[in-house]
């Protein structure tokens, strides 16, 4: 089990008195991967920095299969500096060494922990062979490309067989193509090695491909924490949505005699919704794929229960061929459809036309909203 | 304006600069000169400058490079004052120096007593000298050093140590290779400081020929009673300098040149 709970401030000298600017609690078991996705700024580098030991929580208790690496309780405290720890870690510019070979760097990890040279030889050579990168061995870093220097990267966190593996944006400095071509590599190298893996990135497509779980961070907290079939299914922020592209409202459900049998009623900040019994009661999340909302030109009658009035805000193609558009819609609440692109030409839809938008109470998806947070340390 | 404005700047610094330089070749001939050089008084002063001047750049860098790492690495109450102490040799008069030096590590000195106590005598001997050239030139290698080592990237010694590396080991693998060019620069400029080292010299070490008499001693003296030899002395002087320098030059640039390449391949 990894066990990351941890509490820090900007920076060293900020004020007692300042909000902590990284609070999470998250226990990871081991062999799995779970990947920690936010926008820039909201803390997953400094999350992976607190796990490779760069940088010291304030509070909290790191560990690692029982062996505790950080704790700031215990007589005397406990630190475990990043030399001392089992750990693979790749940060996002690589920053393989200039001054040695691409065989020097992936052997360093091994001379440092002591390895004879015979196993040495041998680990380098296998890890190598693994990233299809034997050819460069004799290269300097500035001699390869971007593709290879993440491979090279990559090859000198995983020879030392750590049992945590740390990877920052392990694709954003690479170019679209060679990204592509790289994710999938990666991928299945991860799969192969089974290692623990923590996995940071900005990137929705590369969390739900990584992420065996994910956990999403949001300034600093943790919003969402599950696996990825639970986030797909059951977004429980705006921001998760949007990564998704799902419409999502909260809302809480009302008591309304009028509506028919196994519908409810879901009051939400702007305007109310009806949607399945979710057999819940109090505060639920209510999601809405775009694909499921029908646009008309004039109201509709019949069985589209809900119904929105509204300008169109914008009207985006979406890839890969821009067969689909994406509608952006001015509605209370705001939504967002998907319809074909002779769907949009036939509505002839463009920003600033009105339009009236709907779907079924049972095209909707409905979950309890609990009301705790999803991170949080006892005496903060 | 200003065209005339530099040109006029420039050909007063090659007056300043340029002719004295000039004035040291042109005023003893060729053979002359090389029969002055090859004089024993000569040889034995360039004998005890090199070999003076070398022992002090080694001591500097063996005593240099913990400040200089210290300096780069930590921050630590008093770093500072540490950083103008290791400055100040630069500032402060050779011949200051001197008396410092005398009244910290001569006979009656604040150290003098332990020292003759254990039976060693330092002024006016050779030994002097060394210590004399390593006290001026070492914030030189010091400060070099040390901003070298700042300028390491972070991300390299954090690589590092995420793949197991001690602070010793990240030091001797990755902070001392990339910042090698700038020990070879400081390296550099402590040796040429050293060796026209006079000011210090003379206070603590006194002036005797073979034992502590270096080469701008020499000249200096020889300028007393014959011109002709202490212009030959600097000439000598003269060219090693420059051979020196010319050959630092060179070697840095080309590997400054492999460093820049090396950075902006990383983003």
């Amino acid at each position: 089990m990894l066990t990351l709970r941890a509490a820090k401030r900007r920076s060293s000298g900020s004020s007692v008195g300042e909000p902590f600017s990284l609070e999470v609690e998250i226990e990871q078991e081991e062999g799995r991967t779970l990947v920690v996705v936010g926008e820039s700024g909201a803390g997953k580098s400094t999350l992976l920095r607190l796990l490779a030991g760069l940088d010291k929580p304030d509070r909290g208790h790191i560990s690692l299969a029982g062996a505790t690496w950080f704790d700031e309780e215990r007589s005397g405290g406990t630190w475990i500096p990043p030399w001392a720890r089992p750990i693979g870690y790749v940060g996002q510019d690589y920053a393989l060494f200039p001054h040695l070979t691409v065989w020097e760097n992936v052997a360093f990890g091994l001379d440092a922990r002591g390895w004879s040279r015979r196993d040495m030889r041998d680990r380098v050579a296998a890890v190598l062979d693994r990233l299809g990168i034997t050819a460069l061995s004799e290269r300097r870093p500035r001699e390869i490309s971007g593709g290879q220097q993440q491979r090279a990267a990559l090859a000198r966190a995983l020879a030392p067989t750590p049992r945590l593996l740390l990877l920052d944006e392990p694709l954003s400095a690479l170019d679209q193509r060679t990204r592509q071509e790289i994710r999938g590599e990666l991928k299945s190298v991860l799969d192969e090695v089974g290692c623990t893996t923590v996995l940071v990135t900005h990137a929705p497509v590369e969390a739900l491909l990584f992420g065996d779980r994910i956990a999403v961070l949001e300034e600093g907290r943790l919003t969402q924490l599950g696996d990825r079939d639970d986030l797909l299914r059951r977004p429980r922020s705006s921001y998760v949505a949007s990564l998704l592209g799902v419409n999502l409202f909260r809302g809480t459900v009302v008591h309304d005699p009028g509506s028919p049998a196994g519908v409810v009623r879901v009051r939400t900040k702007e305007g109310s919704l009806l949607v399945p019994d979710p057999g819940v009661r109090g505060d639920v999340f209510v999601t809405v794929n775009p694909r499921d909302v029908t646009l008309y030109l004039t109201p509709p009658v019949g069985s589209a229960q809900n119904i929105f009035h509204g300008e169109v805000a914008e009207v985006v193609p979406q890839p890969p061929d821009g067969e689909r558009v994406r509608v952006v819609l001015r509605t209370r609440p705001p939504l967002v459809t998907e319809v074909t692109q002779a769907a949009a030409a036939a509505l002839t839809l463009r920003a600033g036309a009105w339009i009236h938008a709907g779907f079924k109470a049972t095209g909707t998806s409905v979950y309890g909203a609990p009301a705790v947070r999803a991170t949080g340390i006892a005496g903060t | 304006m200003w065209r005339i404005a530099v040109a006029l700047g420039v050909a007063l610094f090659l007056a300043l600069v340029g002719l004295p330089l000039v004035a040291l070749l042109v005023r003893v001939p060729p053979l002359e000169l090389i029969r002055r050089a090859a004089s024993p008084v000569v040889l034995q002063a360039l004998k005890l400058s090199l070999f003076t001047s070398v022992t002090a750049t080694v001591l500097v860098a063996a005593f240099g490079l913990p400040v200089a790492y210290i300096l780069a690495t930590r921050d630590f109450p008093g770093r500072r004052a540490l950083e103008t102490i290791v400055e100040l040799p630069m500032v402060i008069p050779p011949t200051v120096a001197g008396v410092g030096l005398l009244l910290a590590f001569g006979r009656a000195g604040l150290a003098g007593g332990v020292l003759s106590s254990m039976g060693i005598q330092i002024p006016f001997t050779t030994l002097a000298v060394v210590v004399a050239e390593a006290f001026v030139a070492m914030p030189f290698f010091v400060s070099t050093t040390a901003a070298g080592l700042r300028e390491v990237e972070p991300r390299y010694r954090e690589a590092a140590v995420t793949l197991g590396a001690t602070p010793p080991y990240t030091f001797r693998r990755v902070l001392l290779p990339l910042a090698f060019p700038s020990l070879i620069a400081g390296g550099a400029m402590t040796w040429a400081r050293a060796l026209g080292e006079f000011g210090a010299t003379i206070t603590f070490a006194g002036n005797l020929p073979g034992r502590t008499q270096i080469l701008p001693l020499a000249v200096y003296i020889a300028l007393q009673s014959d011109v002709q030899a202490a212009v030959a002395l600097s000439v000598v002087l003269l060219i090693f300098s420059f051979a020196l320098l010319l050959t630092l030059r060179s070697f840095s640039t080309g590997w400054h040149g492999t460093r820049i390449y090396a950075h902006s391949s990383s983003r």
